[in-house]
């Protein structure tokens, strides 16, 4: 294992100190984004491909060895300076794409030396999709591991982190550099391994909660001291610890990580006897049952029992007495049980498989199978189901995405799609956003997008559409929110007797296999927004000759840049490519977000597109705000806590 | 959410094994009835208040329960009145900020430190928010206290209070009976510029007094006092001391009288000062000894015991209320009246009693109104004296008081998590009440008018005036009865008009004669006599005119009265003009009013009508007519009862002897009042001069300009 000796070794588990800042600094720094020091030019970044080219000179003739022999000496170099110098840097990407060149057959280009010289500034580089995101990211995360530094390489989720250590191994180990990777399930001895390599690839779940997992063992002692006495003495809590500290992060899909996974903070738990709970939770939700429709409202993700229901909760706790008869408590179990009754739904927020409630991550569309509710939620909703109980999870630590990457030393990203969010990423994380320019011209086709009132007439016009398309001879991906809707889809297209093949939550056995053939012609795949990200999908023989794929929205995203991830699966890499959105007022989106609109128009027929457009807008921009809030809150509310539980030491 | 029972923070607080620290000590205290108790931590000298369930999870802190067991203990004992989980760790992070709690975990440091680095710009913040009162703690003198305490303790018991009572109340009784003496030339005596020196030299050490008094009062009764230092008050040096100890008194008594301490032992001094001053010599030390009683008694009664600033009566109210933090949670209830009851955010209930709620009410508008008041006054004392730093400070003191809360009104409005859901209703409303003050400021007329003191007075041609010299030789009508106009009311002679009115009588017959027998004779000497007939003739219907006019005829019908006793008027000289006395119309009466410089120009320009009313009896107004004004400034008051002195509004000049100079310059109005009814000369009147209605604004501008006028000479 080539462990290289840390230059940061004075600090046994380097991470940034949480910086909290003043109204001063804040405007400080708000006036800064907006004078515009927080956006770089582009000649700024392009000195990068002058300095890699003249790096490059005499590599190509070198042999391996010495290619290794070179990268580390240049290490050396790089630990002593810094390695943001465009000379060393520039250098170091000149061995890296050399290595790449032959290794994988792949050179850099220069727009990814671009966009990897922007992450080694600490930047989020925007890269349009299919401009090989993942081979801009060993620049970095090469240069930075030959400077010694632990380099984190985040993504998604645990099959692009297999896939990517995998496929860029070669370049890593062509220059002395170890890869390691971490998944889930692995035992913590592997896990520690592949931490302990140069360059680890990893999910941002995973990594989360290792670096939970360390904080516990270091609980709340003062660190550096704690860990040096426990040097001396061999093993102890140093031993015990997974990660190496969090130096240098780049967090591939970083607008997803970083801004969408932000409202849900993390939370590590072990699971409880549960005693008496199990009685209650079942008597609550009789409770629940026994109100009518009047006696509750339904708001954004909660229940709100009204006046006349708090009535009749009354009468029913008295007669049931015990703990019932408290006003208090008995609403609250009744609000979590309503909640678990209505707002909460089957194959929208949740699956049920081998009689086991699995959450859905609403933004990826994916199951989170080691995730559950707070607070009496899952149970109930077990119950609801007729699942088997488990036991109160009891938290162990939690920490919200926020916090966690504003804890790395170095923090770089890159993504698809940034602008709408750069504000954010600038105020919370200090992150400025670069647009690093397409290699080749892209050739997407936008085509007019179809509103409709009702849903029903929405599904016959993509029908429509796909059987089109599918007669034309291209691929068509469409799709869908929730697997629910999915699989509304699937029925209308069996109806049609069209082929096609279903990737969601609830069937994402073939996954790596769907979308490798989503490309091939007349192939028609439905897909939950998985396919979204991260997913490279090749065209078919023949296929760009007729046009390329074809992307069919029928449902927007509560984010604008969710469905630019969408049709960002055509035309990648200068293919060509077309995309549209068949779209229903009668949509969740709508009807939460831009309620007088949905009410008036979703029983309509065909609307006019700039009608649709606008409400569309609203609704978006509507949901954005609110999770951008979300969002804000959160971070204060850490912060709240931080001070209101400081007396409980520096715990998570 | 904020209800729920269970908080996801829990599991960071379940397991700690807190418990207080040892220099804390817990007081148990009865406010209005409602058990609470006060928890005194010793070495911070700070007092925290918690309620009987707070204070049971707090017993229960030993450093061996964990805060689970704590909890689970207090939902067994208060079942659904039990805290919340948030509750707990809120009541803990309390502790924990006030620096009493200790667990088995080292705090987080990178919080303290935020916490005192917040703590310290938070004081220079506040001076420099206020920068009328800035603080500066100097030193420690509990050790002195100490050593003294068997000095001073009996006096704060039975004996003290005997001694204090018949020292101030003999005080009282003395100043009552010299209070000529002591009011006289008053803002002559205060104003002189050394007289202020001398009082700048005072003030501090009468204060430094007054500090030990609450100093003194604290230790007496057990308390201690850390803290000492000094003030700048309107840029004057103040000592002041912290007294908070007393805090933790169980007996309201003694927590009011440590607050009254200092102004008890001012009035004693004053007491003292007053007798000593009746027996010293005209002097510097006389001077001395007044204004120590002038600092000792009013200062201290009309800033300390005032309860809506804040000093010891702000304090004293406090604790005879037993409403703590009156200003505070004054504050915070109209915050809250204002979220919930115009911006319709769902809040929990108010923590208080309907009678706390109405005292905050009451409390809170009061004290605004008066704090931006002084905070004016003061302001513009000080621009008189000092015009640049004066105006600096003021309008220093106006964005503190005014624009600061605005900015952050509307940071509120705009940015408040609070107000999310309610944001467009909030800045609605907002928006509603600012239009609605704003159309009252600016374009609802209101009806307008002029005050002005004057006093029932006879009209200007009512007096009776000798119109020639002589001696009075008799009345014609005795003084009292009713004459009409142009009947003779005295006659005078004039020793040297009748002889000379006889020679002219002989003078013209003797011309007669001579003419008689020239115009024959002798045309020409006939024409000259007839010019020298003539001359005698005007000469003499001259001289009978003045004799005439010595008979004094009543100008009016009416009531004759003599300004002169009768009996001293027959026999006396006479010059010409001179009064002697009037005739009191019988049905119209005239008051004259004095209309100060700043009104004169609106009265003048605008007045539709003029209401008057008596003194006397308030209940009823007439209307009256102007029917003569002076129309230059005046600074002498033609009637003694226009002067402040004499129950009017013009203050005299102390400086003039004369008695009838006036301080400032005056306008004085005469008006007709209706013939229905008898008014009593001398009574005092207030006119109302009515002016169109007019929005407030332009009142507002007027007073604002005018007060620049005056103050700055501009």
């Amino acid at each position: 294992m080539a462990a290289a000796g840390s230059a940061l070794a004075g600090a046994a588990y380097p991470e940034r100190d949480e910086a909290r800042e003043g109204k001063l600094e804040r405007l400080v720094s708000a006036l800064r984004y907006f004078s515009g020091a927080a956006r770089t030019g582009r000649q700024s970044l392009e000195r990068i491909v002058t300095a890699t080219e003249r790096g490059a000179q005499d590599l190509e003739s070198l042999s391996d060895a010495d290619l290794r022999e070179r990268a580390g000496r240049l290490g050396l170099r790089l630990r002593r300076e810094q390695f943001t110098d465009v000379v060393l840097a520039g250098q170091a990407f000149a061995l890296v794409r050399e290595a790449a060149r032959r290794r994988l057959g792949m050179r850099h280009f220069d727009v990814q030396l671009i966009g990897g010289w922007a992450m080694l500034n600490g930047m989020l580089a925007e890269m349009e999709t299919g401009e090989g995101k993942t081979l801009t990211a060993t620049l970095t995360a090469a240069t930075a591991a030959l400077a010694g530094r632990a380099v984190h390489v985040i993504t998604v989720n645990d099959y692009l982190a297999g896939r990517d250590a995998e496929t860029m191994g070669p370049v890593y180990e062509a220059l002395g550099l170890s890869v390691g990777r971490v998944v889930h399930g692995q035992d913590p001895e592997t896990r520690r391994k592949a931490y302990r390599c140069d360059v680890t690839y990893c999910s941002n779940k995973e990594i989360a909660f290792d670096y939970l997992r360390d904080r516990r063992v270091l609980g709340g002692k003062p660190r550096v001291i704690a860990m040096k006495v426990d040097g001396l003495g061999g093993g102890g809590a140093s031993q015990r610890l997974l990660l190496r500290g969090l130096q240098f992060a780049i967090v591939d899909e970083a607008d997803s990580v970083l801004v969408d996974e932000a409202r849900t903070p993390l939370i590590l738990s072990t699971e409880s006897q549960h005693g008496m709970e199990e009685a209650l939770y079942g008597e609550a939700l009789e409770l629940a049952r026994e109100l009518d429709t009047d006696d509750y409202e339904l708001r954004d993700k909660g229940v709100q029992i009204t006046d006349r229901g708090l009535d009749r909760l009354e009468t029913l706790g008295e007669a049931r007495g015990g703990i019932w008869r408290g006003p208090r408590r008995r609403e609250q179990l009744v609000r979590q049980a309503l909640s678990a009754l209505h707002a909460f739904r089957r194959d929208k927020h949740y699956l049920v498989r081998d009689g086991k409630v699995l959450i859905i991550d609403e933004n990826t569309g994916r199951l989170m199978p080691d995730r559950s509710w707070e607070q009496g939620l899952h149970q109930l909703i077990e119950m609801k189901e007729g699942c088997e109980v488990t036991g109160r999870r009891e938290t162990l630590a939690r920490i919200s995405y926020q916090r966690f990457f504003r804890r790395y030393l170095h923090l770089a990203g890159m993504t698809g799609t940034a602008r709408e969010v750069a504000g954010e990423l600038w105020a919370v994380y200090r992150l400025r956003v670069a647009r690093v320019p397409t290699n080749k011209p892209g050739r997407r086709l936008r085509e007019a997008d179809r509103v409709f009132g009702r849903s029903d007439l929405k599904w016959q016009a993509a029908v429509a559409r796909i059987a089109e398309l599918h007669a034309a001879g291209r691929p068509v991906l469409v799709g869908t929110r929730s697997v629910a809707a999915s699989e509304t889809l699937a029925a209308h297209l069996e109806e049609a007797g069209l082929p096609f093949r279903l990737l969601n939550a609830r069937q994402d056995r073939d996954e790596a296999e769907i979308v490798a053939q989503a490309g091939e012609a007349g192939r028609i795949t439905v897909a939950t927004n998985m396919a979204g990200r991260g997913t490279d999908i090749r065209l078919g023989a023949g296929v760009a000759e007729r046009g390329g794929l074809h992307v069919i929205a029928t449902e927007l995203n509560d984010s604008k840049r969710i469905d630019r991830q969408l049709f960002g699966r055509c035309a990648r890499q200068g293919d060509p490519g077309s995309g549209e959105a068949i779209l229903a007022i009668e949509e969740d989106l709508v009807t939460s977000y831009f309620p007088f609109a949905g009410a008036r128009l979703s029983q309509r027929g065909r609307l006019p597109l700039w009608l649709g457009r606008v409400v569309f807008r609203v609704a978006q921009w509507r949901a954005e705000r609110a999770f951008s809030r979300m969002r804000r809150d959160l971070l204060d509310l850490d912060d709240y806590l931080g001070d209101v539980l400081a007396f409980a030491g520096r715990g998570e | 959410m904020s209800f729920d029972l269970l908080s996801p923070s829990w599991y960071r607080v379940a397991e700690l094994r807190p418990r207080l620290r040892s220099h804390v000590r817990l007081h148990r205290h009865h406010y209005r009835g409602e058990l609470w108790y006060v928890l005194e931590d010793r070495v911070s000298r700070r007092m925290h208040r918690f309620n009987p369930v707070a204070y049971y999870l707090i017993g229960l802190m030993d450093g061996r329960r964990t805060v689970q067991q704590v909890w689970d203990a207090a939902i067994d004992r208060f079942g659904d009145d039990a805290p919340t989980q948030d509750e707990t760790i809120r009541l803990l992070g309390q502790l924990h900020a006030a620096e009493v709690l200790q667990t088995e975990v080292t705090p987080d440091v990178a919080e303290l430190l935020r916490r005192v680095r917040r703590g310290k710009p938070s004081t220079w913040m506040q001076n420099l928010r206020s920068p009328l009162a800035v603080r500066l703690p100097l030193f420690d003198p509990d050790r002195f206290l100490e050593r003294w305490l068997p000095w001073y303790r009996p006096l704060f018991g039975f004996a003290g209070f005997v001694l204090w009572g018949v020292v101030v109340g003999w005080a009282l009784f003395t100043a009552a009976a010299h209070w000529q003496e002591l009011t006289q030339d008053f803002s002559a005596r205060v104003l002189a510029p050394q007289n202020l020196l001398l009082m700048a030299l005072i003030f501090p050490l009468l204060k430094l007094c007054h500090e030990f008094g609450h100093a003194c009062a604290t230790k007496a009764w057990g308390g201690e006092v850390h803290e000492m230092g000094i003030m700048f008050l309107v840029l004057m040096p103040i000592p002041y001391v912290d007294a908070s100890a007393a805090t933790a008194f169980r007996e309201t008594s003694r927590r009011v009288l440590v607050g009254a301490a200092g102004m008890v032992i001012e009035l004693f001094i004053a007491s003292l000062a007053l007798f000593l001053w009746l027996d010293a010599q005209p002097g510097l030390f006389r001077t001395a000894l007044y204004n120590v009683m002038l600092i000792a008694g009013i200062s201290t009664v009309l800033f300390n015991a005032n309860p809506l600033l804040r000093f010891d009566g702000y304090y004293i109210l406090g604790d005879l209320l037993q409403i703590q933090n009156l200003r505070q949670r004054g504050q915070q209830y109209f915050a809250h009246l204002v979220e919930s009851r115009l911006f319709g955010l769902e809040l929990p209930e108010f923590d208080a009693t309907r009678w706390e709620k109405r005292w905050f009410v009451f409390f809170t508008i009061a004290s605004f109104i008066y704090r931006v008041f002084i905070m004016l006054a003061i302001a513009l004392f000080i621009a008189r004296q000092y015009m640049i730093v004066g105006v600096a400070l003021a309008l220093w003191a106006l964005f503190a008081a005014f624009i600061l809360p605005l900015g952050k009104g509307i940071a509120y409005l705009l940015g408040h998590a609070r107000l999310r859901k309610q944001r467009l209703r909030a800045i609605a409303t907002t928006a509603a009440l600012v239009g609605v003050v704003a159309a009252l400021i600016f374009a609802v007329p209101l009806p307008y008018w002029t005050r002005a003191q004057g006093v029932i007075w006879v009209p200007q041609d009512a007096q009776v005036r000798a119109d020639a010299d002589g001696f009075v030789r008799r009345l014609v009508v005795a003084p009292g009865t009713i004459v009409s106009r142009g009947s003779p009311l005295l006659v005078a002679e004039n020793a040297e008009l009748t002889p000379r009115i006889r020679v002219l009588e002989a003078q013209l017959d003797l011309l007669a004669a001579r003419a008689q027998a020239e115009r024959v004779s002798d045309h020409a000497r006939w024409n000259v006599t007839r010019e020298e007939m003539a001359g005698a003739r005007a000469e003499l219907a001259y001289l009978r005119e003045r004799r005439d006019r010595l008979t004094v005829r009543s100008p009016t019908s009416g009531i004759f009265v003599t300004a002169i006793p009768p009996q001293d008027l027959v026999g006396r000289y006479l010059r010409q003009g001179q009064e002697i006395g009037y005739v009191v119309p019988a049905a119209m009466v005239t008051a004259r009013v004095l209309v100060s410089q700043d009104d004169i120009d609106i009265v003048r320009s605008d007045t539709e009508a003029v209401r008057v009313k008596l003194v006397g009896r308030m209940y009823e107004s007439f209307d009256a007519q102007i029917v003569r004004e002076v129309p230059a400034a005046v600074s002498e008051v033609a009637n003694l009862a226009l002067s402040s002195q004499g129950g009017g509004s013009a203050p005299l000049d102390p400086r003039d002897g004369s008695k009838v100079k006036t301080l400032n310059s005056w306008f004085e109005f005469e008006l007709a009042l209706p013939a229905t009814r008898a008014f009593v000369l001398g009574e005092h009147v207030y006119a109302r001069f009515e002016h169109p209605p007019e929005p407030l604004y332009r009142r507002i501008y007027r007073s604002v300009r005018q007060v620049f006028l005056r103050q700055f000479s501009v």
